[in-house]
């Protein structure tokens, strides 16, 4: 019998490499191993459902939350404050607006609003903002106006309208009177309908161009002025023939061609001066529109029909 | 929070495997919650001699209590035993190193490690380190750190069993899926349950008889100075039944379960004992006396086997706590009475104690309860064995790579 090799190093139980795998696997243990792993499996997708569920659930308390917050902001509408670079004021507002006593700011209907005071024509933007837990802020862009307009409608009434620089005609509210007797009337061949107003007026802004720089750099000239003809000009500043024709308080009329309007206006401002220092009365027209200006006087002088 | 951790204690034993499983809690409080037994097969004397046989028993006991417990094991604890087991006595021996002959942990690991490190053969392994206690210059020392001396000695008692067997039982527990977390000696684990501390102390020897081995410990001074296994168990005494009687097994189990005894009396002569029991064509009749001297006779040659075993370690004087019997074969009348005149000790049955459920206090549990005892107090942890292997991730990481 060959004698037993004895171990260099004492050997434990614990040596023994412990495996799950292999010849002790019976029917009963490969029972329980699908049972075990089917249940890990179930483990694993109820743990991925959970958190599908937590992370779904926490996306619509957040999103819940913020209309929470509107719905939950039941506190009453109690201040409303106004902004504008214009004229009009708080009180207009507030009878533009006509909100019902005791509501709530959640329920102010802001987009509403903005489109409302958006028809008044006078304004030119309109913001309206909630200031939780219970201001309402209105801030407003008016337009300026340019020009006074006479409207007659199909039963023959007047009206007095006013028209922007961007051409839009609105009823102006809340100007001084000083600010509007001083503005010129316009004067056009038609004013379309649009909706309940009036179509934008084209050309408005090169009009506007002209009595700007009048009014700021000739202002004894823009005084003098009280009607401006735009029935020549259609808003094409490069269209033949086209002009613009200013109406003074004296009756002359002055025409301007549609483009460099400090040339004709220092040029203007010249032939009046020279007019006045010689006496020359009874100007019936000026026109400025071609290259050497003409000037009509009403009892024409047949030595010099044409003076520079 | 409580952390609760489920374990198993399984026993393969001949003829019953005994699956429990139990809840610690906190590492303090152990509550039982399931339990299974089923018929044992493939199982000879301890041994496993019919792997698949052996696996579906024990595979159906602990999926049995792992039902009735509603849970999952996490690991088991194994009871071990055969006739392969075999265990030595060894003494490792240093100089103290120090210049002031102060005993420091180094000394304390060299001796140690000399007295577990005895070399045995290539197809053994070992099962147990039962520390036995110190010496120093000659004197038994409960704790030598830092005391004073020139030789410092410690003896083990060691068991190792036949490495193929012991990795048997080890791939049972596997093919299941589970690991063996330890395993402890069948008379070890039975030892903690039955014996009194007071009886450990004095010096007390532990029988566990089972189906087909009985194995035995010895305590003392509070600690286990021997083991054993005689391999013979309640099985041979059926054997010898259904041979002598010439009947089949079955009704050889049925009949010492019925009318076995341990020692002949004057009244078994007259008694009838109907072989079958059902009195048909074919039936027959003997003596009691007849079947219980069968009896008697296995049971005195088992005891004599075991007083051999022990020598000088089984007389009066080394074991003043007598003799305590356990397992399921000790269930025998008169057993305690023929052990005592045998052994020539007082002899008690041992019984599981109070705290354990009515329907667990049968000897047949004692030995799963023993495991669950230790699995509940680590002390094999500390007294028997090397420690587990660590499981962290760096040292499955040092495995990974061979480190």
């Amino acid at each position: 019998m060959p004698k037993k090799k004895a171990k260099t190093q004492a050997s434990s139980w614990h040596s023994i490499k412990q495996t799950s795998a292999g010849r002790a696997v019976t029917k009963i243990a490969r029972k329980r191993r699908a049972f075990l792993g089917l249940r890990t499996l179930g483990i694993a997708a109820a743990v991925v459902l959970l958190l599908g569920g937590l992370a779904a659930g926490i996306h619509f308390l957040n999103t819940k939350t913020e209309k929470l917050n509107r719905v939950g902001a039941v506190e009453p509408l109690r201040n409303i404050y106004f902004e504008t670079d214009g004229v009009l004021t708080q009180a207009w507002l507030l009878e533009r607006i006509d909100l019902p006593e005791d509501i709530a700011l959640a329920d102010v209907d802001i987009r509403a609003l903005q489109e409302q005071l958006l028809s008044e024509g006078q304004t030119r933007s309109v913001t309206v903002e909630k200031r939780f837990p219970d201001a309402l802020l209105v801030s407003l862009k008016e337009r300026t106006p340019l020009l006074r307009l006479v409207i007659v409608d199909a039963s023959g009434r007047r009206g007095l309208r006013l028209v922007a620089g961007d051409g839009h005609v609105y009823h102006g509210s809340h100007y001084p009177v000083s600010d509007l007797q001083h503005l010129p009337f316009l004067d056009v061949a038609k004013v379309e309908r649009a909706g309940n107003g009036y179509a934008d007026i084209p050309g408005m802004e090169t009009v506007g161009e002209l009595l700007g720089l009048a009014r700021s750099d000739y202002p004894e000239l823009y005084a003098q002025w009280k009607i401006v003809s735009c029935r020549d000009f259609g808003g094409d500043a490069d269209e033949l023939g086209a002009t613009i024709t200013v109406t003074t308080h004296e009756k002359e009329l002055i025409t301007f061609a549609p483009a460099d309007f400090e040339r004709q206006l220092s040029r203007l401002q010249r032939i009046l001066a020279y007019a006045e220092e010689n006496h020359v009365r009874q100007i019936r027209r000026i026109d400025l529109s071609y290259e050497e200006p003409i000037v009509k006087l009403a009892q024409v002088n047949r030595r010099s029909p044409h003076r520079r | 929070m409580s952390q609760s951790k489920i374990v198993g204690a399984v026993e393969i034993g001949t003829t019953t495997v005994v699956a429990l499983i139990g809840e610690i809690v906190n590492g303090r409080s152990l509550n039982l919650i399931g339990m299974a037994e089923c018929s044992s097969a493939g199982v000879k004397k301890g041994e496993i001699v019919d792997f698949r046989s052996a696996s579906n028993c024990a595979h159906a006991a602990i999926m049995g209590a792992e039902k009735s417990a509603g849970a999952q094991i996490e690991a088991v604890y194994m009871a071990q035993t055969g006739r392969h087991l075999e265990g030595f006595c060894h003494t490792g021996a240093v100089n103290v190193a120090a210049s002031d002959n102060q005993v420091s942990h180094a000394d304390i690991q060299r001796v140690i490690g000399d007295a577990k490190g005895k070399e045995i053969p290539a197809d053994r392994v070992y099962i147990h380190h039962i520390k036995r206690g110190f010496k120093l210059d000659g004197k038994p020392v409960a704790r030598p750190l830092h005391d004073v001396g020139q030789k410092l000695e410690v003896s083990y008692w060691s068991v190792h069993g036949d490495e193929q067997r012991v990795r048997d039982h080890i791939h049972i527990i596997n093919g299941f899926g589970l690991n063996v977390e330890d395993m402890i000696l069948s008379s070890i684990a039975t030892a903690s349950m039955v014996a009194t501390e007071e009886e450990k102390r004095r010096g007390t020897l532990v029988i566990d008889m089972g189906g087909g081995t009985s194995d035995w410990a010895i305590y003392r001074e509070g600690v286990i100075q021997r083991t054993g296994v005689v391999p013979v168990g309640g099985d041979h005494l059926t054997n010898d039944l259904a041979l002598g009687l010439r009947v089949n097994r079955k009704y050889a189990e049925k009949l010492k379960v019925q009318f076995g005894k341990a020692i002949v009396e004057k009244d078994d002569k007259g008694e009838k004992v109907w072989m079958v029991g059902d009195q048909a064509i074919g039936d027959r009749y003997l003596s009691r006396q007849s079947l219980v001297q069968v009896l008697s006779v296995r049971l005195e040659e088992l005891f004599q086997i075991l007083k051999k075993q022990l020598g000088e370690d089984g007389t009066e004087a080394r074991l003043p706590g007598g003799v305590v019997l356990s397992g399921g074969a000790s269930r025998l009348p008169g057993l305690v009475e023929l052990a005592g005149r045998v052994l020539g000790l007082p002899v008690r049955l041992g019984a599981n104690p109070e705290w354990v459920r009515e329907d667990l206090r049968g000897p047949e549990y004692t030995t799963t309860l023993g495991l669950m005892h230790y699995a509940l107090t680590g002390q094999h942890q500390e007294e028997f064995s090397e420690p587990p292997s660590q499981k962290g991730l760096m040292s499955k990481m040092s495995k990974l790579f061979s480190i």
